[in-house]
């Protein structure tokens, strides 16, 4: 299989925190979701990847080359990073047709036909949503073979953020396409990623298939009574409630006949391993 | 390299009302008092302002994360933050000859001042453009106006001791002057590049 990304015992540190022997592989042709809660490590493996810090140890290969020889065939958008508030998207145009040999000027007008952004406004009057609108569409327009997002749709209210999708799932129509899609919010992970990987205080947790992340979780429900009874070492996390208490498990771990297990979603999963982490501490 | 050229003239056209300001104010106040040198003294002057600005409007946008992202290494940035800082020189040197005319100054007079205010220029740059990368706008303000007092506190000194020190700067062939200050630059560049390329994002 070949790998769009591939990160092995990256190791990076600084005075607060650490990014400890990630190792990571997202396949050519899908979209990986990257959760975490913030600050645990996603938009420093984002860096990693873009060659905008030197890992301290471990390997990271984009396409199979080092990152900044990859850079002409990644597409990014990067967390708090704008372009100059004076500038519009037609001084972005004449920028960027500049700095990739692929850059598709009628792409890129298409796109910003799409989102309604106007060419001559200033990128500074934009609303947050249109400036995230606009980087993207920046980014979709060089014929990128992956698609680096960090926090996409963060501060955008849930109609934009649907419209962000819908547009990186049209981008996967084309085959070979990947996307490396770092959020906080869950639900749109959910809605889009093939492989789901989760980082928590620069370790990485889990990194799995959607569905072998859906199928592979359940939580269980259990009574007060029966609190005693289940085994809690098989348990990820437990959240005491009025009637008793949930836990995240395993599903081959306990027989659904016996217990009331419902099934998981992704912000659970997450969730409850960052309460297990936090309780083995 | 052409698109980073442009990106940092298009913000300093942002910026053309404090500029054209300025330059009608010193333009207003040489021909008042019709001196070149005073002109000249504020060339350099308005070269620094233009390029700190760009870089401070660089810092403010992270603009330096997304050029990073850039294809073609990060040589090219700092390579057309140096060509930018030579531009407006040039514009401030076109800007100087004209000066010169409206003032009737002597052509070989025009020709002397302008190489000292391009070579002062372009050591400013030298000095700045590095520590500008290395520490960020705020510290490297702060740093260059230190070393800039001490530079001045240095002439004035080598000025009492010997008058004729300044004059022996105009003797040196104007060929040498060039050569001399755009090797400076390429020196200067060259230490930028090592720290840009270490410098993380």
């Amino acid at each position: 299989m070949d790998y769009a990304i591939e990160i092995e015992g990256l190791v990076k540190t600084y005075p607060r925190f650490a990014l400890d022997h990630i190792d990571l592989k997202v396949p050519e042709g899908y979209v990986m979701g990257f959760i975490g809660e913030n600050g645990a490590g996603k938009t420093t493996t984002i860096k990693t990847i873009l060659s905008l810090i030197s890992p301290e140890a471990g390997q990271v290969k984009v396409l199979g080359k080092r990152p900044e020889e990859a850079l002409s065939d990644v597409g990014s958008v990067l967390n708090g990073s704008c372009y100059p508030d004076g500038l519009t998207m037609k001084d972005m145009q004449f920028i960027l047709s500049h700095q990739y040999k692929n850059w598709d000027s009628k792409e890129f007008a298409r796109y910003l036909d799409m989102f309604s952004i106007d060419t001559k406004q200033k990128f500074g009057t934009l609303s947050t949503g249109m400036k995230m609108k606009g980087m993207l569409a920046a980014a979709l327009s060089h014929h990128a073979k992956l698609l680096v997002l960090d926090e996409p749709t963060s501060g955008l209210d849930p109609v934009f953020r649907d419209e962000l999708l819908g547009v990186l799932q049209n981008y996967m129509q084309d085959n070979g396409n990947s996307i490396f899609f770092s959020s906080h919010i869950v639900s749109d992970i959910e809605k889009i990623s093939d492989y789901v990987t989760m980082i928590h205080e620069g370790r990485i947790v889990f990194s799995e298939t959607k569905e072998e992340l859906l199928d592979g979780y359940r939580i269980l429900c259990l009574s007060a009574k029966d609190m005693g009874l289940a085994n809690k070492k098989k348990m990820i996390g437990l959240r005491k409630t009025e009637f008793g208490a949930k836990a995240l498990v395993r599903t081959e771990d306990f027989d659904d006949k016996k217990y009331t297990l419902e099934r998981a979603t992704i912000e659970e999963i997450m969730l409850y391993w960052i309460k297990k982490e936090e309780a083995r501490r | 390299m052409i698109g980073l050229i442009f990106k940092d003239l298009r913000t300093a056209v942002l910026q053309f009302k404090l500029l054209l300001i300025l330059l009608v104010m010193y333009f207003g106040y040489s021909i008042y008092l019709k001196d070149l040198a005073f002109f000249a003294s504020m060339e350099s002057v308005l070269v620094l302002v233009l390029s700190m600005m760009a870089f401070g409007y660089d810092e403010k946008s992270g603009w330096d994360r997304i050029a990073c992202t850039f294809p073609g290494g990060r040589d090219r940035v700092v390579v057309s933050r140096y060509l930018f800082g030579l531009i407006i020189s040039t514009v401030m040197a076109i800007a100087h000859v004209i000066m010169g005319i409206m003032l009737r100054t002597q052509a070989s007079v025009i020709a002397d001042s302008l190489l000292i205010a391009f070579s002062l220029s372009a050591l400013f740059m030298a000095i700045l453009f590095p520590l500008l990368y290395k520490f960020g706008s705020e510290k490297a303000k702060l740093i260059f106006l230190v070393l800039f007092i001490g530079m001045l506190a240095v002439s004035s000194g080598l000025l009492r001791d010997n008058e004729s020190y300044v004059f022996d700067f105009g003797r040196v062939s104007n060929v040498l002057i060039l050569v001399g200050s755009l090797g400076l630059l390429a020196v200067s560049a060259w230490i930028s590049c090592r720290i840009y390329r270490r410098k993380e994002f």
